[in-house]
């Protein structure tokens, strides 16, 4: 049993929505199993920053691991959002013609689209696009309908993952950066500032990073190179402008900026896409911003993204110098499986992905034993504000703090905020907690909840308040005691 | 169970709902309830240890909290119960508030009248798209204020503030006595947004530079700022300037997610609500004062507002209302930016309305019109008007009783950088 010296059966590394659906598959099965994640939560990269949507590979290329594992995911969401208690808006997809030419382009994407086994897109006379879109541009000439395409949340869904996995005896190890791997008899060595872990088997689900990690074992057959991808969120005034994710037709230089309803009621335009060198450059730029709202307000006029934005973002895509997906193991070293290169349909196809990656395992040997006592459903927090009025009045009965609301833009209570704090994959930060229940994500942005939340956080954590930051280390919102600034020289960081 | 012994429901007990309170409860008023979603009352007043308010209500200098005080002594001597901790989330069309209360929980309360002074909330990083990182060290100046003023902690000691607003202002003299350095004030306008009183007293007298014409085009740092860049306007000249600490005080807008989603009309020139000269909204029995309405530069004039406002929702409770017998739009006329209340009755009952406004540009010499039509029926001259003061003019309704046409505010001078 030279397999008693592994503490893991299967190592995961990284906590984006790829190696979260893979712990979650994972986790079926009676297996010992540890994620690594270098930031403070799971989904605090790509995974927080981007469209949300869960594709349908209506567009992909044809033959590819990419357009089959969307495909095959896309059915599924139904039932996964289901158990996983996350939100999931089968809003469908209109793509939106504006020129002869666009008519033209639409017969061979109809046409890709049926290839891809997507059968349901059809195509869109004028009365009827005009018909389900009052707002779209009036030089629309006709659309294609792709009535699966969907908007989740990329995060939510990514944590509702991890913590499945988590209740299901996982364990994720946050703040956790891996330096070395390091393959020896049976498994591997993976090697973090905090400690050595031993695992059978390890997943490179490193999104951006995925190329570093798969250099620790000499493997460079593969490169990551950022995109990136800039959003406005609108306001929820103006989220019935439309009802379905409204698309381009794509053009040699574009692939498409878009419009898109948020499951919360925003509106989010973007995105744009964008080569640069940095991995961490999540700056958003004048330029791209121009971009967004130029090309978004060419599908809907009355958009006006600088008077109604709330806020903006960027996001990375990981695109990989080989032009397709790297799901397998590593040719330098077996044991390493790489769940690499999954440019911008991560979400969409991370249960195919998770699953696949389960099969190799199995091929390797690892018996995949059904784990007794599986608990398939993840409960959410429930909120108050999607709570009929006698659930509110249930909920607050059952816990007090849920009639404290501390967030009026989004309407959050304490309790929400505390159960967050002490979930299976805890929120220990502004940011982590505003992607879980919205504070913070509102209208004022934080501006009257901010300090409530800081609040909360320091009490439930049992912190100083100078110890809560916004995403992690070197993030705090408040540096020290007034008057300190008198008294003591500035700290170096 | 609906509670529906209320004649009166107050939301927000800051400056506005305190002088609210009592004005209905002085009108006749048997339950006034008084609701706030913080333990104590007193609102953003409660952050505010500067001086200077209480010259026009109390005729007297204090600061925030001894106002606050002063309007809380005069609450505890009447009948006016106050429920803290206590957020309204809707009202419905028949004037029901559901209400959540961290003691009872989810409330539905159907009270006579209900009067909005629920403030103001201000313009984030968001709402201005500044490209660049998004680091830790942006706060709004409020909030700034409240981390420094109420939790006693610094949010960073090299600062630069965007927008002279005037809690920008105060709070770049705040966070200069507190240690921290204020490297300058940019404001993206030729002249300072906030009071002419709050310049002089909390830049001038501590020599923080206010650099007009200009604004932050970058944010530079992560996961912390480390810098901002700075752009002036006119020469298109950026400067990177080293901090940790961006505060923004480039507006407030009244806190009307209450009043928009329960389909009270809004003015899109104040962000509040479109009241008559009763200060009622659209909805009957719904009325709005303060910030919540229109964006005060004085608490003072919140609380003068609001208190007679409170009267007007309790006469209504008690059905001594008269009902509207005409309505007469005011519009914002040249040079004018808006004008509150935006409709009167021209032979509603007798007694004076009190028109806010604010002038689009600073001016000297000026000339205030009320107009009907092309008529001019009222005028008042003024030496010089800066859009940072409310303007604040009080017509006799004799004026405008037997006009027809919409009223309109208008404003001419000879325009100035203040």
């Amino acid at each position: 049993m030279a397999d008693m010296a592994n503490d893991y059966d299967v190592l995961v590394i990284g906590g984006g929505v790829v190696g979260a659906a893979i712990l979650w598959e994972l986790a079926k099965y009676d297996l010992r199993l540890a994620l690594l994640e270098k930031r403070s939560d799971v989904a605090d990269a790509t995974s927080k920053a981007n469209s949300g949507i869960a594709h349908t590979g209506f567009d992909s290329k044809p033959g590819t691991l990419e357009s089959a594992s969307i495909v095959a995911s896309n059915p599924r969401w139904d039932e996964i959002c289901n158990v996983l208690e996350v939100p999931l808006q089968r809003c469908g997809a209109i793509m939106v013609a504006l020129s002869d030419d666009d008519l033209h382009s639409l017969e061979g994407i109809l046409a890709e689209a049926h290839a891809n086994g997507v059968h349901d897109v059809r195509r869109l006379t004028v009365d009827e696009v005009r018909a389900l879109e009052p707002n779209l541009n009036p030089a629309t000439c006709g659309g294609l309908l792709v009535p699966r395409e969907s908007f989740t949340s990329s995060a939510l869904l990514t944590i509702a993952y991890a913590e499945s996995a988590v209740l299901n005896g996982a364990e994720v190890f946050l703040q956790h950066s891996v330096t070395a791997l390091q393959p020896v008899e049976g498994g591997m060595l993976v090697t973090t500032p905090q400690r050595t872990f031993r695992a059978r088997w390890v997943i490179n689900a490193a999104g951006l990073a995925s190329d570093a990690i798969a250099a620790l074992v000499g493997d460079d057959s593969f490169a990551i190179t950022p995109r990136k991808g800039e959003f406005f969120v609108l306001d929820k005034s103006v989220g019935p402008l439309v009802r379905h994710i409204i698309l381009p037709v794509p053009t040699p230089i574009s692939k498409g900026i878009l419009v898109a309803p948020t499951v919360e009621g925003n509106l989010i335009l973007g995105p744009t896409a964008d080569d640069i060198q940095d991995k961490t450059d999540t700056r958003t730029t004048a330029d791209g911003m121009k971009r967004v709202a130029e090309a978004t307000r060419k599908l809907v006029p009355a958009l006006d993204p600088y008077r109604t934005t709330i806020t903006q973002y960027a996001g990375l895509r990981a695109v990989c110098s080989t032009g397709h997906w790297e799901v397998h193991p590593s040719e330098r070293c077996p044991r390493l499986i790489h769940a690499a290169g999954i440019r911008s349909t991560g979400l969409s196809g991370s249960p195919e992905i998770a699953r696949r990656v389960g099969e190799m395992l199995a091929e390797g040997g690892l018996a995949l034993r059904p784990r007794p006592g599986y608990q398939p459903r993840r409960p959410a927090i429930r909120l108050i504000r999607e709570a009929t009025p006698a659930e509110a009045e249930e909920l607050c009965r059952h816990d007090p703090r849920y009639g404290h609301l501390v967030c009026r833009c989004e309407q959050v209570s304490e309790a929400e905020i505390v159960q967050a704090i002490h979930a299976p994959i805890p929120a220990t930060t502004l940011d982590g907690i505003k992607r879980r229940l919205r504070p913070g994500a509102g209208r004022c942005q934080g501006g009257f909840c901010g300090p409530r939340v800081l609040e909360i956080l320091a009490r439930e954590l049992g912190r100083d308040l100078s110890g809560i930051a916004k995403s992690g280390p070197g993030a705090e919102i408040v540096t020290q005691r007034n008057k300190a600034a008198w008294t003591s020289k500035p700290q170096d960081n | 169970m609906i509670r529906d012994d209320i004649d009166v429901a107050v939301i927000g007990a800051g400056p506005g709902g305190l002088a609210a309170a009592l004005g209905a409860w002085e009108r006749g008023a048997k339950h006034v309830l008084l609701l706030d979603r913080e333990e104590e009352p007193g609102g953003i007043l409660k952050q505010c240890i500067h001086n200077g308010f209480g010259l026009q209500y109390f005729d007297t200098d204090l600061t925030g909290p001894e106002y606050a005080d002063r309007f809380w002594r005069q609450v505890m001597a009447t009948g006016i119960d106050y429920q803290p901790r206590s957020m309204v989330t809707a009202i419905s069309a028949d004037g029901a508030l559901t209400c959540f209360n961290a003691s009872a929980g989810r409330q539905q309360l159907k009270p006579k009248a209900t009067v909005l002074t629920n403030g103001c909330r201000e313009r984030t990083r968001g709402n201005l798209a500044i490209p660049g990182a998004r680091p830790a060290g942006i706060l709004t100046a409020g909030t700034a204020q409240r981390l420094v003023n109420i939790n006693g902690y610094l949010p960073g000691r090299r600062v630069v503030v965007l927008g002279s607003g005037d809690i920008g202002l105060i709070m770049a003299r705040r966070l200069t006595l507190e240690g921290a350095e204020v490297l300058r004030v940019a404001e993206i306008l030729p002249y300072a947004a906030g009071l002419p009183r709050n310049v002089v007293q909390c830049l001038h007298d501590y020599d923080i530079p206010l650099q007009l014409r200009s604004t932050v085009t970058r944010i530079i740092g992560s996961p912390r700022l480390e810098a901002v860049e700075v752009t002036h306007l006119e020469t298109g000249q950026t400067e990177i300037v080293e901090c940790d600490l961006l505060m923004l005080a480039v507006g407030l807008i009244p806190e009307n997610e209450l009043a928009r989603s329960s389909g009270v009309t809004l003015d899109p020139l104040t962000g509040g609500p479109r009241v008559n000269d009763r200060f009622q909204t659209s909805q009957p029995g719904v009325y709005a004062a303060g910030n919540s309405l229109h964006v005060s530069d004085l608490a003072d004039w919140v609380s003068l507002e609001a208190h007679d406002v409170g009267k007007q929702a309790a006469a209504y409770a008690l059905g001594e209302q008269q009902e509207p017998v005409a309505a007469l739009d005011v519009l914002p006329g040249d040079g004018v930016r808006y004008a509150v209340p935006q409709q009167v009755d021209p032979r509603g009952e007798p007694g004076p309305v009190t028109f806010s406004c604010r002038v689009r540009e600073p001016m000297r010499d000026v000339e205030l019109g009320l107009w009907s039509g092309e008529r001019r029926l009222l005028r008042r001259r003024e030496r010089v008007l800066v859009p940072g003061e409310m303007v604040k003019w009080t017509v006799q309704r004799e004026v405008f009783a037997q006009e027809t046409a919409p009223l309109r505010l208008t404003a001419a001078g000879e325009p100035f950088c203040a």
